[in-house]
Formats: structure tokens, C-alpha cells, sequence
């Protein structure tokens, strides 16, 4: 608990820093530092020097705060005084909560992708001290960039051993920031209009995470899921830009960082830089005057600060690219999927055939489906997309109607770029179905967490324009409407969400499958040799198990079970044929041992009398690690440790 | 008077809301007690042990003496209590069982509702009992919902219904209440300095 402490402490520091040297608006600077350490921290890493770069990254983050500090040594009471604006006061006050509470409940890992990639990673970063793309495992898409496991990894540098809830920890720190970044409009006098917009941008996510009555929890800020923080990002990115006063340098270079985070979150953060990018600009095209950049005045100056900023984007996305290639020898561009394309072919076929055709089965089918999910598809307390858009919509129709004459330019600038990004945010994911799934495309399989990585930071960036037209136009009108919007946001959420489904009063039993893998894995884990490849049978599982136990023994590999499929006339001859099955199968992976998860009828019935000691005394609430004995054409199985575990 | 209230300073607003809402956490304690022991003289809240046999099954078989689930939503259910306060009961399992949850039907339902739903927790230290509690209600059925699998061979002890609490248990204070306590302190003194602002024509 005290390293992660330690390290929010350096991340306020260093934003204490950029407001005192670089004049940033203080709710802007939690973010700014904390992407701006992990940025450099990337970069470190990239080059094989991540305990190293981190190590140096936070000493000379604590530096700069010391060097600002005794610059300013005269009127440092006042820098302080206002550097606490009611957002990094709300930022401070909700990381330390949510630290006490995470270090009381010890949360784990439960969910599935957390396994496939995006807890895993961080296990394994943390664990060897290097990026993913320097070691080999069993962890797939190692070419994923990596700004969420590196952000995990500072906050748990130089502590032993990996520990997930500083994971969630780290993670809740950067949606914090931003959500301390959307209520830089407001000054102290104005606290309870920043206590509105923070809270309705920190309930916002659970309004599209849960749209439906929830049976098990859905622990939006206890994941290694990168969608949210992602989305949080990126409408972060456009609020370090339309929340700066001035219309110089200093609104366009803290953006900077943000976006070469959000590029090296995820391939679709690449996307959204780009239509980060795209606001960002219409926004100093329609509301920007008098702009100087790096000394270049008006307009050029405008198109000049895009050309970095799309530099920046370019070179982060091309970075990534050459990395992989010299160190994996992999090329990023190619997407593969179901149809091997890479992006850029991917976009030009797709926009062809889209506009011009001729389509295929799949393209029609899927169209079809993808848009009227767009109206059919529940993914908001509200109800499907077009609702959501509605509201949207909403928000800013009333940003405009009670906004002065510069807040209704910049509404209006922000409601259009934002629709033509929408427009190609669909697209490109219809495109995505048709190219790059396979057959799980046709039933648009994670449509709505697709979709809300763009409605979160719409609806957010629909709140931007109302806030700032609180502040300077209509007020009492503006307000009067965030603070209606965050009481009905309340109810809803009050009528949607149980207690258990929020991350307080989390029941024991939504971890325990976690905590019963975890029970067996600690029971046999001595037994385990470090070149062990391990076949786990586990009677019912859907992945899930045999996922839980890549995590908990990642050093090794873990063979999943895949259904046998031979079948004889008689119950001896498939008996025959299984076995002669499972031999090939496991010479094929060179299976060195027998994982005992789950047992089940079937097993029993065909396997059961190669095993020394049966499964179904291994199998349910025991375990059971078998040495796999090879025979000519025929395998047996000796226990080499197994027993009862209990782990309530 | 008027005058008065436009003089109030934030923090003063804060800390007043705050401590509004603690009083009413302690007063729904208090209510909770009060009423429950009430409840328990008059004999409405009856503390009951029922075996497996008195429940009505749903997707568990018995064969052969073992009980087995047979598919995913294995159930036991009643119409013994009427009122229901808390349950505690003994279980063994094959298979971890993964989730486990009581539902509970008040009168004119028409079934059981995910939002009438408490969860069931391992009891510490007191190996194979699991309990859940909530605050008294009158209740038409109480459904229990053993495991999330199927072939799970269970073994059922006593199921408890409304043992006695102690008085400091009403007044446990759990994270959800902490996190509701902030988040709506928050909103309802930020609405309350809103109408102050309001009322004093200069809104900030």
C-alpha cells in the first residue's frame, strides 16, 4: 500500500510542477503527469530498460516538483492555494478512497479477457521486469501496445511479487485524472458545479456497463479491461484542449502526451486519436483567436499544431511498429483476421464496397444486422444507441440555447465534428465484423462494449460544452440542467444497480472460482517443474478455468482440453479410438503432465483405468497433477500430487 | 431568516449534510432493531430451522440418498416463512459452487425478481455454513440457489431462518454505505449550495 501511495504522491508532484512552470490549469495536470511518466516510462521500456527508466522517470519527476518548489520558494503558499482546485481535490480525495478500499477488500481478476491479455500482461511484466515483447509465453497479443500493463507496473515497480488490486488501483488513477480533468472549467468558488460534472463522468460508465438487471457484478472500476480507460482517455485528450484558456502553445503540447497515450493503449487507439485529432482541430479552426503557435500565428499556426499533433500520433503508432519488427520481426499493419487483410487495404476495400458494392453474404448480413442494432441493441440504462445519441443531442441542444455567443460556436463546432466522428467510429467497426471476425461476427459479438468506448466520451464531451456554458453563459440555466441530469442519472442508477454490482459490498463468491484456482494451484504448485507442459481437463469449463490457470501458472504452458470427437460402433472400440486420440494429441504438444481440474462422466468412463488413482477422487473439490507415463501407443497416468482443497 | 441562509458557508453545508445523513443511517439502525425485536415478541418473526427435505426442489435429483443438480439453476424453495430476516445453513459440495444467492418474494409479486436477490457468504471460521442477511421483510416464499453447475453432489445440514442478531449488527456499516454516504453527501450539498446561490441571485 505504500509504494502506490509513494507513486500517486510523485504523479501530484509533477503535476504540482507542470501548473507552476508550464502554467497548465491545475484539474488538467493530474492527467497530463500521470500519462506524460508512463509515456516516458514506454519509451524506457521499448529499449529494454524498464525497471531502470522507471526508477529514473520517477526521480526526475520528484525533481522537477523539488526544482519548481524552490524556485517559487517565496509565494509557494499561494501556488499551492491555487493549484487545489476542486477538481484535484476531488481527484485526491477519490484515489485515496478508492486505495483504502482496494487494500481492504483485495480484489482479484475474474473476468474472462483479463486472462487472455490484458491482466495476464501485466502479471508477466511485472513478474520479469520487461515489456511483453522481450519474453515468450502463453499469453496471446504480444503486439498489443502496451500503456496499460506499463501504467500497472509503476505503481508496483520496486515491490515483490505482482499484486492485482494495484493493478485496478493504477487504472482507477488515470480515470480519476480524467474525470478531475472534464471539471477544469470551475474554479473553487464553483466547487459544486465540478462536484457534478465529476460525479456524472464517474457514473457514466456504470450508465452503459450495465444495461440490463445484473445477476453477477460488473465491476467497472475492478477490471483489467482496457475499453473504459481508454474512452476516459480520449475524451481526456479533448479536454486538456478545450479547457485551456489561452489559445497558444500551452493548449496544444499538454495535449500531446495524452494522445501518444492513447495510441499506446490499444490498436483501436489509434482510431480515436485520430477523431481526438480531428475535434481538437475544428475546435481551434472555429474558436481560437488571436492563436499563436511556436510562433506561428493564425491559421498556419492551427494547421501546424495539428501537423504535430498528428506527428505525434504517427510517430507513436509507427514507433510501436518498428519495435515489434526489430524485436519480434512481426509486422503490426497486418491485421490478418478472417480475411488476412491488412488495415489499410482493410479501409480502402471496405469503404468501396460499402458505397459502391458489390457486397458479399457476409457484408449484407452484417450490415443489416450492425445497423439496426444500432436502434435494437440495448446498451445504455436508457436503451439502445439511438437513445443514447438522443440524449446527447440533448445536451448539447441546451449547451447551445443557453450559451453566449463564443459557447454556442464552440458547441456547434464540437456537435459536428463529433457526428462525423461517430459516423466513421460505425463504420469502421462494421467493417472490422465483416473483415476481421470470424463467423462470431455474425452475431455482433461485443457490439455494446464496442460502442460505448465511443458513447462515454461523446456523452462527456456533450457535458464539456454544457459546463463551459455554465461558467459563462446562461448559468443559471446550465446548471440548474447538469445538476437535473446528475439527479436522474442517480435514480436510474439507484433502480439498475444493486449494491453488489457496484465495486462495494463485493460478495466473496463473485472471486471464488479465482480463489478456488488459486486454492489448487498453491496445493500442487511445488510439484510443478518450470518445463512442465500441463494438460488441464476440467469437466464443465467454457475457457474460463483453463484462462484462470494460464494466469496462475504462467510460467508454464497449459494445453486446453478440446473435445474428443472419435466415435466407434461399440462402446469398446470408441473406447479404442478416444485413447489412441488423447496419445496423438498429447505427443503432438509433448504433454508432460495431467491437470486434474473438473473430472466428469465421460472421463471416467474411457480414461479412468489409465489413471494410478482415480480421478473421481482428484477431480471436483480436489485436484489432481498426474506425471503422464508414454507406453508404445498407449499413455498412463501416475499421481504425483493431488488432495482436497478447501479455500472458504 | 432569509438573510441567514444565504450566509451559510459551504462548508458548513457539507458538514450538515454529512452528518444529516449519518443520523438517518443511525435511526434506520435504531428502526431495525426496534422493529425486529417487536416482531420477534409478538412471534410474526419466528427464528425456524427447516432440512432439505421440508423445501420444494428444482433441478436437483435425489439418487440414491445422494442429491444431485441436474442442470445450471438448481433451487430449493419455501412458503414456511413469512417473515425473513437472515438464513444460515450447512452445505457440502463436489464442485466449488460458485455464485450462491437467496431471492425472496413479497406478497403480489408475481416471481422471484433479480432486484429481491441477497447474496450468500461463506461464514468465517465455521467451515461448510454460509449465511446472508437483510433487514426484516414479509415475505410469501424464499428461494435458495445452491450452485452455479450441474453434477454437483451436495450434502445439506440445517437451513436457519431468523436467528437472533446481536444489537451491534443493526448498526454494521458496510463500503456500499460508506460509497453511498460520500457520493450522496456530495450531490445533496451540491444541490443545497445551488438553491443558496439561487436564492442570493449570483450563481458561481
Amino acid at each position: 500500500m505504500i509504494i502506490p501511495l509513494f507513486v500517486l504522491a510523485a504523479v501530484l508532484a509533477f503535476a504540482f510542477a507542470l501548473y507552476i512552470l508550464a502554467d497548465i490549469r491545475p484539474s488538467l495536470t493530474p492527467l497530463v503527469s500521470l500519462v506524460t511518466i508512463t509515456d516516458i516510462v514506454i519509451v524506457f521500456g521499448m529499449f529494454d530498460m524498464l525497471k531502470t527508466g522507471t526508477t529514473i522517470t520517477m526521480f526526475l519527476a520528484v525533481a522537477v516538483a523539488v526544482y519548481a518548489v524552490c524556485k517559487n520558494r517565496e509565494n509557494i503558499k499561494e501556488k499551492l492555494y491555487g493549484f487545489l482546485q476542486p477538481g484535484v481535490i476531488l481527484f485526491v480525495a477519490s484515489c485515496l478512497l478508492m486505495l483504502a478500499y482496494l487494500a481492504y477488500a483485495q480484489p482479484v481478476m475474474h473476468e474472462w479477457d483479463e486472462f487472455s491479455f490484458w491482466g495476464i500482461s501485466q502479471l508477466l511484466v511485472k513478474n520479469h521486469d520487461r515489456l511483453y515483447t522481450y519474453f515468450t509465453s502463453s499469453m496471446l497479443g504480444q503486439s498489443i501496445p502496451p500503456a496499460l500493463p506499463v501504467l500497472s507496473y509503476i505503481f508496483q515497480w520496486c515491490t515483490t511479487g505482482f499484486t492485482e488490486w494495484v493493478g485496478f488501483f493504477a487504472y482507477d488513477v488515470l480515470m480519476f485524472a480524467g474525470f478531475a480533468a472534464f471539471t477544469a472549467a470551475y474554479e473553487r468558488k464553483s466547487a459544486n458545479s465540478a462536484i457534478f460534472v465529476y460525479l456524472l463522468a464517474f457514473l457514466t460508465p456504470f450508465f452503459f456497463a450495465i444495461s440490463d438487471f445484473l445477476t453477477y457484478m460488473k465491476p467497472v472500476y475492478i477490471t483489467a479491461y482496457s475499453d473504459i480507460p481508454m474512452a476516459i482517455v480520449f475524451a481526456g485528450a479533448v479536454a486538456v484542449h478545450f479547457f485551456s484558456e489561452k489559445g497558444n502553445e500551452n493548449s496544444v503540447l499538454p495535449v500531446l502526451p495524452v494522445l501518444m497515450f492513447l495510441t499506446f493503449t490499444k490498436d483501436m487507439g489509434l482510431a480515436l486519436s485520430c477523431i481526438a485529432l480531428f475535434v481538437i482541430f475544428f475546435d481551434m479552426l472555429v474558436a481560437r483567436e488571436n492563436f499563436v503557435f511556436l510562433k506561428i500565428k493564425g491559421f498556419f499556426g492551427k494547421c501546424f499544431a495539428a501537423f504535430v499533433m498528428l506527428m505525434t500520433i504517427g510517430g507513436t503508432y509507427f514507433g510501436w511498429g518498428y519495435h515489434l519488427g526489430t524485436v519480434l520481426a512481426v509486422n503490426r499493419t497486418d491485421y490478418g483476421g478472417s480475411s488476412g487483410m491488412g488495415i489499410v487495404q482493410m479501409l480502402l476495400t471496405g469503404v468501396k464496397e460499402l458505397l459502391i458494392g458489390p457486397k458479399s453474404e457476409k457484408f449484407l448480413f452484417i450490415q443489416d444486422s450492425f445497423f439496426t442494432a444500432f436502434s435494437n441493441a440495448k446498451v445504455s440504462m436508457i436503451g439502445s444507441g439511438r437513445n443514447v445519441v438522443l440524449l446527447i443531442l440533448a445536451l448539447f441542444v441546451l449547451a447551445f440555447v443557453f450559451g453566449n455567443k463564443k459557447g454556442r460556436k464552440r458547441s456547434a463546432a464540437m456537435l459536428f465534428s463529433t457526428i462525423v466522428g461517430f459516423v466513421g467510429y460505425y463504420i469502421f467497426h462494421l467493417l472490422l465484423y465483416v473483415y476481421i471476425l470470424g463467423d462470431e461476427a455474425y452475431n455482433l459479438v461485443s457490439y455494446d462494449r464496442y460502442m460505448y468506448t465511443y458513447y462515454i466520451p461523446w456523452l462527456m464531451m456533450a457535458l464539456f460544452c454544457l459546463a463551459m456554458v455554465a461558467r459563462d453563459g446562461a448559468k443559471f440555466w446550465a446548471k440548474g440542467a447538469m445538476a437535473g441530469i446528475v439527479c436522474c442519472v442517480l435514480v436510474l442508477f439507484n433502480f439498475y444497480v444493486l449494491p453488489e454490482n457496484i465495486f462495494t459490498g463485493v460478495a466473496g463468491n463473485s472471486f471464488g472460482v479465482r480463489r478456488d484456482i488459486a486454492a489448487k494451484t498453491d496445493h500442487i504448485r511445488d510439484a510443478v517443474g518450470e518445463e512442465d507442459v500441463i494438460w488441464l481437463y476440467s469437466g464443465q469449463d467454457d475457457g474460463m478455468r483453463w484462462f484462470t490457470y494460464t494466469f496462475e501458472l504462467s510460467d508454464n504452458y497449459i494445453i486446453p482440453n478440446r473435445d474428443f470427437v472419435s466415435a466407434g460402433e461399440t462402446e469398446e472400440e470408441t473406447k479404442q479410438l478416444l485413447r489412441k486420440e488423447m496419445y496423438d494429441r498429447f505427443t503432438d504438444y509433448g504433454v508432460t503432465h495431467m491437470l486434474m481440474d473438473w473430472t466428469s462422466h465421460e472421463f471416467c468412463v474411457y480414461f479412468d483405468e489409465l489413471c494410478d488413482v482415480s480421478t473421481s477422487e482428484t477431480g471436483n473439490a480436489a485436484v489432481g497433477y498426474y506425471k503422464v507415463i508414454y507406453g508404445d501407443d498407449s499413455l498412463r497416468f501416475e499421481l504425483v500430487k493431488g488432495g482436497t482443497v478447501n479455500f472458504d | 431568516m432569509i438573510e441567514k441562509i444565504k450566509n451559510i458557508s459551504s462548508r458548513r453545508i457539507i458538514l450538515g449534510t454529512a452528518f444529516t445523513l449519518i443520523a438517518l443511517f443511525l435511526l434506520k439502525g435504531a428502526f431495525g432493531l426496534v422493529s425486529e425485536s417487536a416482531a420477534r415478541k409478538n412471534g410474526s418473526l419466528e427464528y425456524k430451522v427447516l432440512t432439505v427435505e421440508d423445501m420444494e426442489w428444482s433441478g436437483i435429483e435425489n439418487r440414491d440418498g445422494v442429491l444431485i443438480t441436474t442442470d445450471l439453476d438448481a433451487q430449493l424453495a419455501t412458503r414456511e416463512v413469512t417473515k425473513f430476516a437472515s438464513l444460515k445453513f450447512y452445505m457440502e459440495y463436489t464442485i466449488f459452487p460458485g455464485e450462491m444467492v437467496v431471492y425472496y418474494m413479497e406478497a403480489g409479486d408475481p416471481g422471484f425478481y433479480p432486484h429481491k436477490r441477497i447474496w450468500i457468504t461463506p461464514v468465517q471460521g465455521e467451515m461448510g455454513w454460509y449465511t446472508a442477511d437483510t433487514s426484516m421483510k414479509d415475505v410469501v416464499a424464499v428461494r435458495i440457489d445452491p450452485t452455479m453447475y450441474a453434477g454437483n453432489q451436495l450434502t445439506f445440514g440445517e437451513f436457519i431462518f431468523n436467528e437472533e442478531k446481536t444489537a451491534g449488527e443493526y448498526f454494521e456499516i458496510s463500503y456500499g454505505d460508506i460509497f453511498n454516504l460520500v457520493v450522496y453527501t456530495g450531490i445533496i450539498s451540491s444541490v443545497l449550495k445551488f438553491l443558496q446561490e439561487m436564492l442570493k441571485k449570483e450563481i458561481d
